[in-house]
């Protein structure tokens, strides 16, 4: 089987981190080998994050840059820096809410037409825009948008990723409201998917 | 379960756990029985004393998070020549803090095992410098040990005690940022319930007190031990041969770069045999030699400096070997940045001749996102004071920064930051500056790095009688390395706070003044005022770290959001532009606060920030 890469991103804050691990649980779980790469230090909150998950028979956590096989954009501007380098077939799914860089406010600078950068992408990136932070918070807290996110990954085929395998990765992980949120967020996703995600 | 009563099951022996390369180091400490863990918190190494941390109670371990890295060796050696086992780790720039003791420890020896753990930081993803620690190793004549993943971490450390033992000498122990926060299944091995925690120093001061006429004595005896283990290091099962190809090209390669290696090897299916060194010093110079007779060209793959490199040519010059040798010193692989399978394969490719396209960065036309201070840090208020205060008072002061969350001070629109070189600089920087102008200096130094070497340029700086204002910004705790305590703290009944004022009025400093950062106005009449003092100020701007006060704010259930009064608002943009918090945002041509991310500081509500007044509580959230 050839390696398959995933590749998220988005604001530190927005739990990208801990998406990276359910994914990687739920997929090692499945008997799969996985590797995942993620950075501390000077990521405190507001910083740009991007967390690699790996699965299939390889060594490190970094990918070969022609070969990612899925994007989980947590944030417009985020993805765009991602997807903007790439010029290959991939999936992509990209969160629609924005958040802005203090940059632009310092700089007196507007936030970049990312939503015409992101139509104008080449054919070959299967693009996906979802509302996550809403249906988070209809689920209860914006908090919940990395499982949003993790949700729309079950359309892309990813080795060892099943709904089941989410949720039980999720019960391992949190316990009282926390888990209801996510598991609420979850299933949330899966309904959204079909009408917000036709293909 | 959680991860750390996972951790501490022995019962999960021989399951598999996904975990960071440092849980597998501290999962590795249990399995070794160590004892006495001491550390200072750095990253790309932090993640191994939280673990421990967290557990060590229960465990039954020693553990302290020591002033410096200096005293973290110097407690473990302790421990180590006492008869208890000593794990202490650190940062790669906490090594050079660190290498006094660290030097003179391979001479005296060990008793029960003792391993320094270093975490070097390739391209510098939260470091000052890119140094290449394994040059410590040669220079300290201590054995070194390079994982390159999580289950090596865990299990090449359970072998770094069985070496430090058998030799009575330290072991470095040497993971990158790509090991040490790689995440891998890790299958477990057995905990050692048997360890010995409590013990007697049996003297010996022909041995510990190192006097020139002991230490030349020592020095021979510790080159006779190293020579001993280059001897035996096939018997470790660290290095290992990938016999991959058909022998007319191999691979000597180690650590973090194996991975890229190995990676490469696959993708583009080559023909190479890969030697991968485990137990890099003393360089196994007989499996060398061996493995460049082997070869008719050998390539050596390693990230920084070319430590393997030069090994393999000096090996392959005192047999008098023919073999092509190429590494980075002929040009081919960088000396600077970590390697990925990308720049591996853009190298090998040249040498090996299979067609690789490179990758060309697209120059990217979107806004940077660098690491910012988190809303409501109380760092944000400081530099905000300072920045107004600086400019009520007409000065132009040289700003010394230094090592911690607030270093990003550096960035717009603060911008006060003009010089960052290593722990404590920012005082000790000062005393030049005073030194050598009459320009006023002030100094930003967080408690943390205040304690581990900001005491000693201050009573520098107090005994010459130099001019600076010094910055002290208490958050608490260490911050940027994820909240660990400080001697400042006040965590358990266990530990004593050591209170910052009480230092700086000890060395004789009289103009101190201590402030709450989110209160602008007492904070800006504190800074005028020092900024007129001729002679040393210092400032304790004291108010715990947003995120320790984010916590303790969510289990209570309360969290103040504020919003925009529109009717208000004028428009001056001085909150976006002067104050800058990542939750205040412009949108269609109006200020707004992101409720998501307002911590509810309300400093940008006070008249300093808002003229208008026009900030305003909206409601309560948690």
């Amino acid at each position: 089987m050839p390696a398959f890469n995933i590749i998220l991103t988005g604001e530190g804050g927005q739990g990208v981190v801990t998406a990276g691990t359910i994914l990687s649980q739920t997929v090692m779980d499945s008997g799969y080998n996985v590797i995942m790469s993620e950075l501390h230090g000077l990521s405190q909150r507001g910083g740009s994050i991007t967390v690699e998950v790996r699965i299939g028979e390889i060594y490190g956590p970094i990918s070969f840059k022609s070969k990612y096989n899925l994007l989980l954009g947590f944030e417009p501007i985020e993805a765009m820096r991602i997807l903007e380098q790439i010029s290959y077939p991939m999936d992509a799914v990209v969160n629609s809410e924005k958040i802005s860089p203090i940059y632009l406010g310092i700089r007196d600078l507007e936030y970049p037409d990312v939503d015409a950068m992101l139509s104008n992408l080449p054919q070959c990136i299967r693009l996906r825009r979802i509302d996550a932070s809403r249906i988070a918070r209809d689920a209860g807290s914006v908090k919940a948008t990395n499982i949003v996110m993790l949700g729309t990954a079950l359309e892309a085929s990813v080795p060892g990723l099943t709904l089941e395998g989410l949720e039980n990765a999720i019960r391992s992980r949190f316990s009282g409201k926390l888990l209801q949120l996510n598991l609420d967020a979850l299933h949330l996703a899966m309904g959204k998917m079909e009408r917000e995600l036709p293909g | 379960m959680t991860l750390l009563s996972l951790l501490l099951d022995n019962e999960e022996n021989g399951k598999k756990l996904f975990l960071l390369g440092n849980e597998a180091i501290a999962r590795g400490a249990l399995e070794a029985s160590v004892s006495v863990v001491t550390t200072y918190p750095g990253t790309p190494s932090s993640e191994i004393g939280d673990t421990l941390y967290d557990l060590h109670k229960e465990a039954g371990i020693k553990f302290q998070f020591s002033v410096n890295e200096k005293v973290a060796v110097e407690t473990a050696f302790a421990a180590s020549i006492s008869g208890v086992r000593s794990l202490v780790f650190m940062k790669h720039v906490g090594l050079n803090v660190a290498s006094d003791p660290f030097v003179t420890t391979a001479y005296t020896g060990t008793r029960a095992g003792m391993v320094v753990l270093t975490a070097d930081d390739p391209s510098m993803y939260s470091s000052q410098n890119e140094q290449d620690n394994r040059h410590y190793a040669e220079l300290a004549h201590i054995p070194m040990i390079e994982p390159s993943n999580p289950q090596e971490a865990k299990d090449f450390l359970v072998k770094a005690y069985e070496i430090s033992e058998k030799y009575n000498i330290p072991v470095l122990f040497r993971t990158t940022t790509r090991v040490a926060h790689m995440r891998a299944p890790v299958a477990l091995g057995k905990i050692e319930k048997e360890h010995v925690s409590v013990a007697q120093f049996v003297k010996d001061p022909e041995r510990f007190v190192s006097l020139p006429s002991n230490a030349l004595r020592l020095k021979e005896k510790l080159i006779e031990k190293i020579s001993e283990i280059e001897k035996e290091s096939d018997s470790y099962d660290l290095n290992r041969i990938e016999r991959i190809g058909s022998g007319g090209i191999g691979i000597i390669t180690s650590g973090a770069s194996f991975n890229s290696v190995m990676d490469v090897v696959n993708e583009y299916a080559l023909d190479a045999d890969i030697l991968k060194i485990g137990l890099s010093y003393p360089a196994p110079r007989d499996m060398i030699s061996a493995f460049l007779s082997e070869h008719e060209r050998v390539v050596v793959i390693e990230e920084l400096d070319p430590y393997l490199e030069n090994n393999v040519r000096i090996t392959s010059q005192i047999n008098g070997l023919k073999t092509i040798i190429n590494g980075k010193i002929d040009g081919y692989f960088s000396y600077s940045h970590e390697f990925t399978p990308d720049t591996v394969a853009q190298s090998l490719s040249k040498i090996m001749g299979f067609p690789y396209t490179p990758i060309v960065a697209v120059k990217s036309v979107l806004p940077p996102r660098p690491p910012v201070l988190c809303p409501g840090c109380p760092h944000r208020a400081t530099y905000y004071a300072v920045e107004r205060a600086v400019k009520m008072m007409k000065v132009d002061p040289v700003y010394s920064s230094d090592i911690g969350c607030y270093s990003l001070g550096f960035y717009e629109p603060y911008r006060e930051a003009d010089t960052m070189i290593s722990m404590g600089s920012s005082i000790g920087l000062a005393n030049g500056f005073s030194l050598v102008s009459g320009r006023k200096v002030i100094a930003f130094i967080g408690d943390s790095t205040f304690y581990h070497s900001g005491i000693e340029p201050l009573i520098n700086a107090y005994h010459y009688g130099l001019n600076m204002l010094v910055m002290i910004l208490d958050n608490d705790v260490t911050a940027m390395t994820g909240q660990q305590p400080n001697p400042g703290s006040d965590t358990d009944t266990e530990v004593a706070p050591v209170k910052i004022e009480e230092i700086v009025r000890g060395i004789g400093i009289s103009d101190i003044a201590i402030v709450d950062p989110y209160d602008t106005a007492v904070t800006l009449k504190a800074i005028t005022s020092a900024l007129r003092n001729d002679g040393i100020s210092v400032i304790i701007s004291r108010r715990e770290c947003a995120i320790l006060r984010d916590r303790k704010m969510q289990k209570n259930g309360k969290l103040q959001v504020y919003t925009v009064n529109q009717d208000k608002c004028g428009l001056c943009m001085n909150c976006v532009e002067n104050f800058a918090c990542p939750a205040i945002y412009i949108e269609d041509k109006r200020i707004k606060i992101n409720p998501d991310l307002c911590d509810g500081c309300g400093v940008c509500s006070q008249v300093y920030v808002c003229p208008y007044r026009a900030i305003e509580v909206e409601h309560a959230s948690i």
